[in-house]
């Protein structure tokens, strides 16, 4: 697939999109409905900036090609995700406008930010997970949880995390929960939290392993869990809390979804594409670099993980005092 | 030095060269065009790096980066709203110089202030990316608020005449940030429910609505009622090389301020750039010549918020750790060509760190030369009839507003912090000391919490700090001076008025 | 030194302040965990150092009764100048409603042009008719053809 384009690609994906128009309206004139389902640009709302705004980009400039029209990552940011989940929610159902979902649905609606939750949309397709690690700096001596919980029971252990009430926070708070130790969170903006850790204001950060990455490589930093099933590409040598003997299993899922009401066609020629997408040796590639895993879902199946995970996600918020 | 080479031939192909250009380009005319901003381009512009080789692909993104710098002042200078935050500081010498008629001179002046500024980060970069490194990872939450507070301290020197105006505008820009959703709690705060309001106000969209709409306004006003003033444009001082660097300690001084504030997380342009206007009037021999149009005002601030740039480079490139949204994205467009910046990056891909200090070093020279070159053109813009300029102004700040989060709600938050503007403008609380209380406001809380939560609620934290000691006083100092300033002021001309 | 509008807006200020502390009071939620600020503490201190500077304000104003200057006396607003403010906000709004509900394309011109004829009372149409048409498709081709980044299309509109 040529997913390799040049500057010009705009305009000549404008041509190849006119082309591509006729050719499916010949084709589909009479034929079924969802022949003509991409006509126009598709809109995909993001979220977030960072890294998972890349992958969105990404994902975007390969479906594209997919689709035949140009997808466009449009970034509508603010308020841990609710400002771009209310936008989508109120446009019109025709699959035109989807958006790049993740667990901040179930972390913003049970916070009371929003008076919607994920039902309001349905799902297309899960395009991959990032799952959270913790990092210690490399010169402590701690190298197991064990260690650190060890450690941490002797005195308060400073942990740097995104804002309280995000899925990072949550994650921690579970996982120091199931080591039985009581640690401080200090809340940290613009993923400043890495930083903090190097200049040795915190005793640990629990964040993303790509913003880890570099520090790992450079042995400043030491990462002692991942809180997945599965160790991650990325950090290969790192032991999950499970393997560890704490059950801890909790890992962001990215994925698409659309307006409750969007036609199942449409859904389902959406699903497609993302399949194509993430199967993609150059998807793998660019996903590996930036700290994503890619891991498909049909619609169905990821539908049942959002609501499971919604019901983990509200039940723990309610524990942590979080939920309102 | 076979690295050197490989890096140098990579970033001087003619490709590369070109991506730079065209980067810098967008860059520009995003920049000068109010409401897009660097980071918007740079996100904008990202789709089209995928399909690109490593260094051409960096070269786009750096082009757009540093290209974004610098246009921020030309609606600066020739309009009186600031194309970015960072080119908040120029408009308040920038724009009365063109309104003296030196639009030219102002042009000339600030670009190349920015490409000192440039190129000065570029080498400290070069050479001191350790050191300036480990200073900044000793700025914790603690270092950084009495950093901003220091900066906040400066509002006394922006309350042009009466303190106390200057003084409630400041609380007044502090109190439109606090609207929305808590960034470290996730409370939403004065929302009354309204997701749109969660957002908060966008500083961008406030910085649009309070220089463009009261302006637009009295343009309106004069329309008619008062005589144009015929602006004698001097073109002839396009090229002002001698007099800028007849600044050259400051331009110095300033280039060092951007630099190591921009290296430092969660801080930025338009701080370093407040800061630098503010201690360049401080330290000047003229400082109430500053407001009035003064070169100094114009070639301080640029110099600061395009040296930014270098600095907030460092910890992408030495740790691996971006301390901004701009530098995220860059970062972003350096993993997706699988190269990893770090300290690794220095032992495994030199030529890669090589190629992109040249790839900055040639932006900076295209600029000079694009910017330059364009001068004569920009100022025509002069010449458009300046209630005409009024409508293309008021649509663009539309659009420009709606841009930054593609936001509708933004469109209307415009209007209703323009007329408010103008309102304050009316009663004459001066409108720069609101926008520093905008722009430093959710940084001064934000880092005070986090500092309090770090030390479980101990003021202790703020007093084992040096620098956060050291910063403390000179912020009394400074407000101390003010103080006394305008005591003494006001005890010496009690007489003469009445 | 001081001006005839202190004497109202000082106090006014006040009252804005005690206001906006009762909304925080209200609103806002105090701190989670003991001993540190919590996200209502730099609200109130607001609020409180607005208050007090508008005691400052009201009272500098009281004490300079009878000595305005000749310049304080002129009106802080006239009577133009309310219009063309109102004018101006009422057409952001119309724009901004416009962008919503029928789109950049067809929003852009018309809010020129109205701004043009009303505002900035300008009388010849061939100067509105190239400006609205000029702006719009200027900066389509920017944001739209060149980079791609979406301008509203409107919610009234219904795209073929």
């Amino acid at each position: 697939m040529a997913m390799l384009t040049d500057l010009n690609r705009a305009g000549w994906r404008r041509c190849t999109t006119v082309i591509a128009a006729v050719l499916v309206t010949i084709a589909s004139s009479g034929s079924a409905f969802a022949q003509q389902f991409p006509r126009q640009a598709v809109e995909m709302t993001v979220l977030f900036g960072g890294s998972s705004a890349t992958i969105a980009q990404v994902l975007a400039d390969a479906m594209s090609t997919e689709l035949g029209v140009p997808v466009a990552a449009v970034s509508r940011t603010g308020a841990g995700g609710a400002v771009g989940y209310a936008y989508v929610k109120s446009r019109r159902p025709t699959g035109y406008d989807i958006v790049w979902n993740s667990n901040s649905i179930s972390t913003v609606f049970h916070s009371g930010n929003i008076d919607f939750d994920y039902r309001t949309f349905e799902p297309v397709a899960r395009v991959g997970m990032e799952v959270p690690a913790l990092a210690v700096r490399a010169d402590s001596s701690w190298r197991t949880l064990d260690e650190f919980a060890a450690a941490a029971r002797t005195k308060r252990m400073r942990v740097g995390i995104s804002g309280r009430g995000s899925f990072i926070h949550l994650v921690s708070a579970a996982l120091f929960d199931k080591l039985g130790i009581d640690v401080i969170y200090v809340p940290y903006g613009q993923g400043t939290a890495p930083t903090e850790l190097l200049g040795g204001r915190v005793d640990a950060a629990l964040q993303w392993p790509s913003q880890f990455k570099a520090q790992v490589d450079a042995r400043q930093l030491r990462v002692i869990a991942v809180t997945g099933r599965d160790r991650v590409p990325v950090l290969p040598d790192v032991p999950t809390a499970i393997e560890q003997g704490y059950d801890v299993d909790m890992v962001m899922w990215r994925g698409l979804a659309a307006p409750m009401g969007t036609p199942s066609d449409v859904i389902a020629r959406l699903e497609t594409a993302v399949r194509r997408v993430v199967a993609s040796p150059r998807f793998r590639e660019v996903s590996a670099t930036l700290g994503f895993e890619p891991a498909f879902l049909p619609a169905s199946e990821f539908g049942r993980v959002i609501a499971t995970d919604d019901a983990a996600i509200g039940r723990l918020m309610a524990q942590l005092g979080l939920k309102r | 030095m076979e690295a050197l080479l490989q890096g140098m031939s990579v970033a001087l192909s003619p490709g590369t060269v070109a991506a730079i250009a065209a980067g810098v380009v967008a860059g520009l005319v995003f920049s000068a065009i109010p409401g897009l901003t660097f980071s918007v381009a740079l996100a904008l512009v990202m789709p089209f790096t995928f399909g690109m080789e490593p260094i051409p692909a960096m070269a786009l993104l750096l082009g757009v980066y540093s290209g974004g710098m610098t246009g921020g002042a030309v609606s600066a200078i020739l309009l009186g709203i600031p194309g970015t935050p960072s080119a908040a500081a120029t408009v308040l010498d920038g724009h009365p110089m063109a309104r003296k008629g030196d639009a030219s001179f102002a042009l000339g002046a600030s670009v190349i202030a920015s490409a000192f500024g440039g190129l000065f980060s570029l080498v400290v970069m070069m050479l001191l990316l350790e050191q300036v490194a480990e200073v900044a990872l000793r700025f914790g939450p603690a270092e950084i608020f009495a950093l901003v507070l220091f900066g906040l301290s400066t509002i006394c020197g922006l309350a042009d005449r009466s303190l106390i105006r200057g003084l409630i505008a400041g609380v007044l820009g502090l109190m439109v940030m606090v609207i929305g959703l808590d960034e470290l709690d996730g409370v939403g705060r004065l929302t009354f429910g309204s997701v749109q309001l969660q957002q908060g106000v966008n500083m961008l969209v406030a910085l649009i609505a309070l220089f463009a709409v009261p302006q637009v306004i009295s343009t309106f006003v004069d329309h008619g009622r008062v005589e144009r003033p015929v602006i004698a444009e001097r073109v002839r001082a396009v090229f002002p090389w001698r007099r800028v660097f007849g600044h050259w300690w400051l331009l110095l001084r300033s280039s060092v301020i951007g630099t190591v504030i921009g290296a430092i997380p969660g801080t930025g342009g338009p701080i370093a750039s407040f800061l630098a206007y503010d201690h360049a009037r401080r330290f000047s021999r003229r400082p109430a010549d500053f407001g009035t149009g003064t070169l100094e005002g114009v070639v301080a601030p640029e110099a600061a918020n395009n040296a930014v740039m270098g600095g907030a480079l460092i910890p992408v490139l030495s740790l691996g750790i971006p301390g901004d949204p701009a530098t995220a994205i860059i970062l972003g467009g350096l993993l997706v060509h699988g190269l990893q910046p770090g300290p690794l990056l220095f032992q495994t891909r030199l030529d890669v760190i090589y190629a992109l200090y040249m790839v900055i070093a040639v932006s900076w020279v295209i600029i000079l030369f694009i910017q330059l070159a364009g001068i004569r053109v920009f100022v025509r813009v002069l010449r458009v009839p300046p209630h005409v300029l009024g409508v293309c102004i008021l649509v663009l700040c539309g659009i420009g507003s709606y841009v930054i989060r593609n936001s509708i709600f933004d469109v209307y938050l415009m209007a209703v912090v323009g007329v408010l503007g103008y309102a304050l403008q009316r009663m004459r609380i001066p409108l720069a000391p609101v926008v520093l209380g905008l722009v430093l406001g959710p940084t001064l809380e934000q880092q005070y919490r986090t500092a309090l939560i770090l030390s479980e609620g101990s003021h202790q934290i703020f007093f084992e700090s040096g620098v956060a000691m050291a910063f403390f006083a000179l912020t009394l100092l400074t407000i101390g001076w003010q103080v006394w300033s305008s005591l003494r002021a006001s005890v010496t001309s009690k007489p003469g008025v009445a | 030194m001081k001006s005839a509008v202190d004497r109202w807006l000082g106090p006014s200020l006040t009252v804005l302040a005690l206001v906006w502390l009762w909304l925080v009071y209200a609103y806002i939620p105090g701190a989670r965990f003991e001993g540190e600020p919590g996200p209502r503490a730099f609200p109130v201190l607001l609020g409180v150092v607005l208050a007090g500077l508008g005691v400052v304000m009201s009272l500098q104003a009281l004490m300079s009764v009878g000595r305005e200057r000749s310049a304080d006396a002129t009106p802080v607003l006239t009577g133009r100048e309310a219009w063309l403010a109102i004018g101006t906000f009422g057409l952001l709004i119309l724009y901004a409603f416009l962008l919503d509900k029928i789109g950049f394309i067809v929003a852009t011109p018309v809010v020129i042009a109205t701004a043009m004829y009303g505002l900035a009372q300008v009388r010849r149409w061939v100067l509105i008719g190239s400006l609205a048409i000029g702006i719009t498709l200027g900066c389509w081709v920017i944001f739209d053809a060149l980079l791609g980044t979406p301008l509203p299309s409107g919610s009234w509109v219904v795209w073929p």
